[in-house]
């Protein structure tokens, strides 16, 4: 469009040019009309098209700025779930706090019963020879799973380890099917670390996941046994161990620390 | 004659000063057949003793000292008579009058006498009316200087055990922060000493011989922890950049724990004092602040301070992080804030500080029956660490309108101000090994003229005293005290 | 002439008034970016509060990509001297988390926590330790190349 008019413009010109010697004033009033003409025209055209620029600048922000506020309200939403997810983490770690502290109470409360369920039955004929308390078979008057737990748990407590290795392996053999079979079993290894016996503490962690892969002691003997391997230089033993926290417990906190371990112990 | 009406008239004087000044002394020469000097300790009785003067130029400060060391030890009940209010002892030519002496409340009698290398001491057995034991005493040059006196305060201690079997704790140092420096200063509150420069320290602690401390310090990129040898040369410990505070030695001396946060909470890690090996995450906060451990006597358990329920509370675990428990006894909803665990050397008893009435207290609570005292009640309360004899407690308090450093008995509640200082927080009370000059900013490699342990064997031998040796101590005492105190006696 | 040199002051007083307007944006600017942001007793939660002012802090830090920021986090003097440091790096983790969950580069940011050491404010009351639990905010590169944002 503005090549057709500027065709025509220069046309006229060279007319001007070419014909100079003729040209009358009309003729030059007429060729002046033209070029003013051309020139309202030509500025008419550019500011409607600024306008249609403008408008399409303006409809391009506007499409801009929703994008970038969705994106924002995205970003801010992703934000916010985090951060609820963090609440949410926040009160199950809570609740897990709790039961675990509910569960050691109820375990002393059980040991308690059975002390006090005890008193009455104790003096009967049976347990009245001395000594042999515990070798003798779980009948009347002996000492309960939990009440037996916890004097060997004392013991432990104490620094008096064989004598507490003897409570738990007691616990083993007269209540094998108790549900502080795994906890025994992770303290008899307790006992041969603290003792120094490496090797045997070893082999008694890992009964506890042999015998018991599901309690959640399970998890902590295989780290334990992990810790006691790496503290004996036994590197390679010791990172097998740690995999298998990490394969087989991932969800524990043993599992998070032995990812831990294994990033550092490259 | 007028020797004996002088008598006379000191004994009344003696007996007016005894009835109002130490009137609680009374009946307790009691006397349990066959144990040393007729006396053996049993909480709530105090042996008394009367320190008679001592000569010398020293003689004064050495009696003052001794005196003032039983007082603090609260096992003793010191018969603080005037020189001039005490009958005469005897001069070696006759029996001196122990009836006498008797009547006055004193169960012991110390004769100290000044020798050329320090000082002879002499214990009376007022009951039996006999010496019970001697003892040459060395001491080191420079009287009164700060090796001098914890040379005496260990004299102290020796004495403190005849008497009544339990070793005292005047030879040791209490570590503490004063407008962000470290500083010592002696169980009597002598010699506050600076031990770092201008800096931003906090959280000092002792290494288990008292050879080494370690602290934190505000770095440009975060908190560091600094290890400090009993020389005064220093290393910063290798640690990630962040938040590196609240170490702590474990009993073997090798392993130091510290809690370490950046992003995502704070954590506690084990590493090698020299830290030339891997640090160890031990506890598993998800994202919660985990600091402020504190180990087992054992070594194989540890105390520390968990916000994993969304407030301070305080935690135990094995030493290796598993088997995590809540110590404290936590209510759902209940905004309660316990921290800053100290366990206590026999191993029966971790003292906290809790929020009470908006204002921090000292408790304790027992491990076995998780059974709370409260032990503070004037103003805030905080930061308690035991003394080797798990009976005393030093703590931060704002009671005097600053914050001072206190020291407080847990079976009495009684406390005393020990810091005069401009501020004064994180007292950290050192193990019984504290040796001479060994943490001193000027080190001058006296000697340290320890007795100890030498020639009492013939004194212990029928009652083993309770921790009366460091390493008596890596045991929980439940087991040693079965057969002294049958209250516990429960198995 | 007198008409070229009124003409002169005229655009010296434009120009000097022009510089006073980018002089106060930028104050304006450089206290936006400063504004602490503040918190519950034993909390590093982010208040709606807390949140519009970070968000104003957002054109900024996207304006200025060469901006560095410290973030320190502050605690009032309650509870524990020492477990009030985890409580400030907390803070000012929480703060960092926020803003480049935003979209800024957490590259950009450091977080130090001064726990109750650095009070703003020493009084012992509910205000006191309402304006000390704060996050703060430090300019460690690129301000002197700062503009505000259009």
């Amino acid at each position: 469009m503005i090549g057709r008019r500027v065709g025509r413009a220069v046309a006229t010109l060279s007319l001007v040019v070419t014909g100079g010697c003729f040209a009358t004033r009309s003729d030059m009033r007429v060729l002046q009309g033209d070029i003013l003409n051309f020139r309202t025209e030509t500025a008419r055209a550019d500011s409607a098209r600024a306008r249609q620029i403008a408008t399409v600048a303006a409809s391009l922000a506007t499409v801009a700025d929703s994008v970038r506020a969705t994106s924002d309200r995205l970003t801010r939403f992703q934000g916010d779930t985090r951060g609820e997810l963090r609440a949410i983490q926040q009160q199950l770690l809570q609740v897990q706090e709790l039961t675990g502290q509910s569960q050691r109470r109820l375990q002393e409360m059980r040991a308690e019963m059975e002390a006090r369920t005890q008193v009455p039955v104790m003096p009967p004929p049976v347990a009245t020879v001395p000594g042999d308390s515990l070798t003798a078979a779980p009948v009347q008057g002996t000492p309960g799973p939990n009440q037996l737990y916890q004097l060997a748990y004392d013991q432990l407590r104490r620094g008096s380890f064989s004598a507490a290795r003897a409570g738990f392996e007691e616990l083993l053999r007269s209540y094998p099917t108790s549900e502080l079979a795994p906890d025994a079993q992770i303290n008899i290894a307790e006992a041969f670390a603290a003792e120094g016996t490496a090797a045997s503490a070893d082999s008694a962690y890992a009964a506890v996941v042999s015998k018991y892969p599901r309690s959640p002691r399970a998890a902590t003997a295989l780290y334990k046994m992990a810790l006691s391997m790496a503290r004996q230089g036994r590197r390679p033993d010791a990172r097998t161990a740690m995999d298998r926290v990490v394969r087989e417990y991932p969800t524990s906190d043993e599992a998070d620390l032995a990812r831990e371990w294994l990033r550092t112990n490259r | 004659m007028p020797l004996l009406r002088r008598c006379a008239l000191s004994l009344v004087a003696a007996l007016a000063v005894l009835l109002s000044v130490a009137a609680p002394a009374r009946g307790q020469d009691t006397t349990v057949a066959g144990v040393r000097i007729g006396l053996v300790y049993t909480p709530g009785t105090r042996p008394g003793v009367l320190v008679l003067p001592v000569g010398g130029v020293a003689g004064d400060s050495i009696r003052a000292i001794l005196q003032r060391d039983f007082t603090y030890g609260d096992r003793i009940n010191v018969i603080a008579l005037e020189p001039s209010a005490i009958p005469p002892f005897g001069d070696g030519s006759s029996k001196p009058n122990y009836p006498l002496f008797t009547r006055l409340g004193a169960a012991a009698i110390l004769e100290v006498t000044p020798t050329s290398f320090g000082i002879q001491v002499a214990v009376h057995n007022a009951g039996k009316g006999l010496v019970e034991r001697t003892k040459a005493f060395p001491l080191p040059a420079g009287t009164l200087s700060a090796n001098w006196r914890l040379a005496l305060h260990d004299v102290a201690d020796e004495i403190e055990l005849w008497v009544t079997g339990v070793r005292g704790i005047a030879a040791t140092r209490i570590l503490y922060v004063s407008e962000g420096r470290v500083y010592q200063v002696d169980s009597d509150g002598a010699n506050p000493t600076p031990l770092t420069g201008a800096a931003t320290a906090m959280s000092p602690v002792w290494n288990p011989k008292a050879t080494h401390i370690a602290y934190m310090t505000m770095g440009p990129a975060g908190q560091q922890i600094v290890i400090r040898e009993s020389g005064g040369a220093t290393r910063v410990l290798p640690t990630r950049n962040g938040l590196n505070m609240t170490p702590t030695f474990a009993p073997d001396g090798n392993t130091i724990v510290y809690a370490f946060g950046a992003e995502s909470g704070t954590d506690l890690y084990a590493t090698n004092a020299f830290g030339n090996e891997p640090a160890r995450r031990i506890t598993v906060g998800r994202g919660s602040d985990n600091t402020q451990p504190s180990f087992s006597p054992d070594g194989r358990r540890l105390a520390f301070t968990s916000g994993r329920v969304g407030h301070p509370e305080v935690y135990i675990s094995d030493a290796d992080g598993t088997n995590a428990e809540l110590l404290t006894p936590y209510n759902f909803g209940d905004q309660s804030y316990r921290a800053n665990p100290d366990w206590s050397p026999d191993g029966r008893l971790i003292a906290f500080e809790a929020l009470i009435g908006g204002r921090m207290q000292i408790m304790s609570i027992g491990l076995r029956d998780r059974v709370i005292k409260r032990h503070t009640s004037e103003g805030v309360n905080e930061q308690p660490s035991w003394a080797p004899d798990a009976r005393h407690v030093v703590f931060t308090s704002n009671r005097g309108g600053t914050r001072q450093l206190w020291v407080l008995d847990v079976e009495s509640n009684t406390v005393r101000q020990l810091t005069r200082a401009l501020g004064a927080r994180f007292g950290a009370w050192s193990p019984r090994s504290v040796v001479a000059s060994s943490v001193g900013p000027s080190p001058t490699p006296t000697p340290p003229p320890q007795a100890q342990g030498t020639c009492h064997e013939s004194w212990t031998s029928r009652t083993r005293p309770l921790g009366t040796r460091p390493r008596r101590r890596l045991r929980l005492p439940e087991e040693a005290g079965n057969d002294v105190d049958p209250g516990d006696a429960d198995a | 002439m007198a008409e070229k040199r009124r003409a002169d002051s005229v655009a010296a007083a434009a120009a000097a008034a022009e510089a006073a307007a980018r002089e106060r944006a930028l104050a304006s600017t450089r206290a936006t970016l400063a504004a602490a942001v503040y918190f519950e007793y034993d909390s590093d939660e982010l208040s709606g509060d807390a949140r519009s002012t970070l968000d104003a802090k957002l054109p900024i830090l996207r304006a200025n990509a060469g901006l560095r920021l410290r973030i320190a986090g502050n605690t009032d003097e309650r509870g524990s001297d020492e477990y009030n440091l985890a409580l400030g790096q907390r803070r000012a983790a929480s703060v960092k988390r926020y803003l480049s969950d935003q979209g800024i580069d957490s590259g950009r940011m450091d977080i130090i926590s001064y726990g109750e050491e650095r009070p703003v404010v020493t009084e012992s009351s509910e205000e006191g330790w309402r304006m000390n639990r704060r996050a703060e905010f430090e300019i460690t590169a690129g301000g002197d190349a700062l503009v505000a944002p259009r």
